[in-house]
């Protein structure tokens, strides 16, 4: 704090004498840690990264086979895991945390105190029971031949079996006629003409436009249903039950959080603005839209934030369950091989990186939407 | 000329009444517009399904216990058993709360339970928010181990790896956040000072490195890498180990809260500590820390709430805690697939831990807030 000329000299000198200190320790460390692994015949370094991977991926999202593919390609299979699931629960509480922390703020007493009640009830419970009894849950569904098919979507304790297109024109189309028309309305509604359209129309358009092909076809184009075959499944897109069971429970703790910073959030606009609006007489969904939750959401994205980099965390929880992200795999490399120190630096590597790209990534954002010292 | 000035004093009005009646209640609160009608049936018509739906399970169709011939885990299985099987926590509730602790001794972690649960009681007192807080603590976590370890007082040594249930939740969250506290407050300082960059840089790497790396990791390398860092004579046991690590992460969170109330301090408590020519140590213990640790008193429940959620993660790396039993008893193959009844009585206890401290947790912000306004 005050720095004298003579207390500088000391201050350098205790400096130096801690680090030499700490160094030492580490150095002793080392040794030990080198004596150790000599010594249960474990070589020390990055080789095993090459080497053929001895066990079998569970839910690996691409072809891989062990004894030929390496254990680099184990971890990185595991890494791409980590991320999908993170992806899917960030949107998906995303979505559920903004129903849940608006009607948390509503007037209708029931609605607020059903929102209430739930985000009370699910955030004070550790996610792993959440995750322990979702899982229970969806391994008592029904097995696949007792399952009824609801809208073509089959639900049962081997997995969550929804229809899928079948790679056909009709759809390729649609997707294209959908593009062209959302483009438009974006157009448009950045040109700010007399007549540009709100978020419902454009949603209600686009819509249209992507089922305009299937009125010119006469029909809508093939879907491939799921359909029991004795033992089996054919047909769909199948979720196994244990990323049903992780996805589900890691969005409900997750979105709870995400209600409460925005409430918070929007509770943080000052009342001023209010009733500058209510003065102004403009309309309730105008007001929202353009006034409240753009102040909102600027206080709220930092804390979003940081519980986004939460849910890429705690993603490494589906190891209970035995769906392999990259904590998962990167116990199995590490049984297999016994390079602990290493699959741990390499585990940890990735975190930090993860964690570092994406507040990176949030305070560009930050910065995009800040308004300055303009206020 | 007319008089204006009232003559007469006027009796005073009774306050408006503001009690509604049930007709302007549901106006008002529940009908008030053609959305808030449609949203209030639906709501009522989901919430009727899920609650009579749950009470038909939990209540009307459970098995509680041996019914007729049958055994209890029988009866739950029995043809058209179709409710919830409380009889399993009847059958497991020792093993979920005490673990494989020797069954007449565990009277013992019962009452090491209670001491903790005191203690927090104690804690939350505003009135006890003195240096003696630390003494109290210090007494109530050697008394838990003493109860807990035996080998004094004529009480049988139990080893820590027969230890389990929810006494190893509440040790782990408990000594965790007991050890971290001062290590947090270290960091916090390290952090914030000025003086010695390199000490500095070394504090804001190792709280950076733990809010980056998630819980698991750390465990395993707590439970994996660890005993190859220490000497042979060092190799501690596995609880400990955990122990260790628990509190290394939990300092990191800690010390950032605690860092936010430093940095609430204004500058002219540092001026003023200064123009008395107070030390640094002086400043500090003095001065700052009693106000600033008094400001961060909720964030710090809220840390702790966190940590006694993210004890249940001690499972990945086989701990015996309050979720490691609950797996364990179901485990059992005479209560297998009966594992959610299991969770949602864990579930239950982990609330009412969480919940409580919470709310308080909520009030003490609000007092807070009123102090300083």
């Amino acid at each position: 704090m005050m720095a004298k000329a003579p207390g500088r000299w000391r201050s350098a000198a205790a400096q130096a004498l801690v680090f030499a200190l700490v160094g030492l320790a580490l150095l002793w460390v080392f040794a030990i840690t080198g004596a150790e692994l000599r010594s249960r015949g474990i070589e020390t370094g990055f080789a095993f990264l090459g080497e053929p991977a001895r066990t079998a991926l569970a839910n690996a999202p691409f072809a891989f086979t062990p004894g030929e593919d390496s254990n680099a390609l184990a971890l990185w299979a595991g890494a791409l895991n980590t991320l999908k699931i993170s992806a899917m629960v960030i949107v998906l509480a995303s979505i559920l945390g903004l129903g849940l922390g608006l009607g948390r703020l509503s007037r209708n007493r029931l609605l607020r105190g059903s929102c209430l009640f739930t985000i009370e009830l699910v955030r004070n419970v550790p996610v792993l029971i959440h995750i322990s009894l979702s899982y229970a849950l969806v391994l008592s569904l029904p097995a696949p031949r007792e399952a009824q098919p609801v809208l073509g979507v089959l639900v049962t304790n081997r997995g969550l079996y929804l229809p899928s297109p079948v790679a056909e024109a009709g759809w390729l189309l649609s997707g294209l006629c959908g593009l062209i028309a959302c483009l438009a309305l974006i157009f448009l509604r950045r040109r700010g003409g007399r007549w540009s359209p709100g978020s419902a129309v454009m949603t209600l358009l686009t819509l249209a436009a992507m089922a305009l092909p299937w009125l010119v076809l006469g029909r809508i184009p093939d879907l491939s249903t799921p359909a029991v075959a004795g033992f089996r499944i054919n047909g769909g897109v199948s979720i196994s039950p244990e990323l049903a069971a992780f996805v589900i429970a890691l969005t409900l703790y997750t979105s709870t959080f995400l209600a409460e910073i925005i409430r918070g959030a929007i509770q943080s606009v000052p009342r001023g603005q209010w009733e500058a609006t209510m003065a102004l007489a403009l309309p309730g969904a105008t007001v929202r839209r353009s006034v409240i939750y753009p102040q909102a959401i600027r206080v709220a994205l930092p804390a979003m934030a940081n519980e986004y980099i939460g849910v890429i965390k705690n993603s490494s929880l589906a190891v209970v369950i035995g769906y392999q992200e990259i904590v998962g795999i990167g116990n199995t490399v590490l049984f297999d091989t016994g390079q602990a120190v290493e699959v741990m630096a390499v585990i940890a590597g990735f975190f930090i990186l993860v964690s570092l790209g994406f507040s990176g990534l949030m305070n560009l954002v930050n910065t995009r939407l800040s308004w300055g010292d303009r206020r | 000329m007319t008089r204006f000035l009232a003559q007469t004093e006027a009796a005073a009005r009774p306050a408006p009444d503001r009690r509604r009646g049930l007709r302007q209640i549901l106006a008002e609160d529940f009908f008030y517009a053609p959305g808030a009608t449609v949203w209030t049936l639906v709501l009522v018509v989901l919430l009727g399904l899920a609650a009579w739906t749950l009470f038909d399970w939990a209540v009307l169709n459970a098995v509680f216990g041996p019914t007729g011939t049958l055994d209890a885990s029988q009866a739950c299985r029995a043809e058209g058993a179709e409710g919830a099987c409380w009889a399993v926590i009847g059958d497991k509730v020792r093993l979920i709360l005490f673990g494989l602790y020797p069954f007449d001794l565990q009277w013992r972690p019962g009452l090491a339970c209670l001491l903790m649960i005191a203690l927090y009681a104690l804690s939350v007192q505003k009135a006890l928010w003195r240096p003696a807080l630390g003494v109290i603590w210090a007494l109530v976590l050697a008394a838990v181990l003493v109860l807990m370890r035996g080998g004094v007082a004529g009480l049988a040594p139990v080893g820590d790896d027969q230890w389990g249930g929810l006494p190893v939740t509440l040790i782990l969250s408990t000594f965790g956040l007991g050890l971290a506290f001062p290590v947090a407050i270290a960091l916090a300082l390290a952090r914030q000072q000025r003086r010695f960059p390199m000490l500095q840089a070394a504090s804001v790497g190792l709280i950076e490195f733990a809010r980056a790396v998630p819980l698991v990791v750390v465990l395993f390398m707590a439970s994996v890498m660890m005993p190859l860092f220490l000497p042979e004579s060092w190799q501690v046991s596995k609880l400990l180990r955990v122990l260790i690590a628990f509190t290394l992460f939990g300092a990191a969170y800690l010390a950032e809260v605690i860092r936010g109330g430093l940095q609430a301090i204004p500058s002219g408590q540092y001026e003023a500590a200064s123009a008395l020519s107070l030390t640094y140590a002086q400043t500090m213990r003095d001065v700052i820390l009693p106000q600033a640790l008094r400001i961060v008193i909720p964030g710090i429940v809220n840390v702790f709430i966190g940590f006694f959620k993210a004890t249940a993660i001690v499972v990945v790396v086989g701990i015996f805690d309050l979720m490691t039993a609950a797996k364990r008893a179901v485990a059992d193959p005479l209560w297998q697939g009966f594992g959610i009844e299991v969770y949602l009585f864990a579930g239950l206890i982990y609330f009412v831990f969480c919940f409580s401290l919470s709310r308080f947790s909520a009030r003490l912000e609000r007092d807070l807030a009123r102090d300083r306004s």
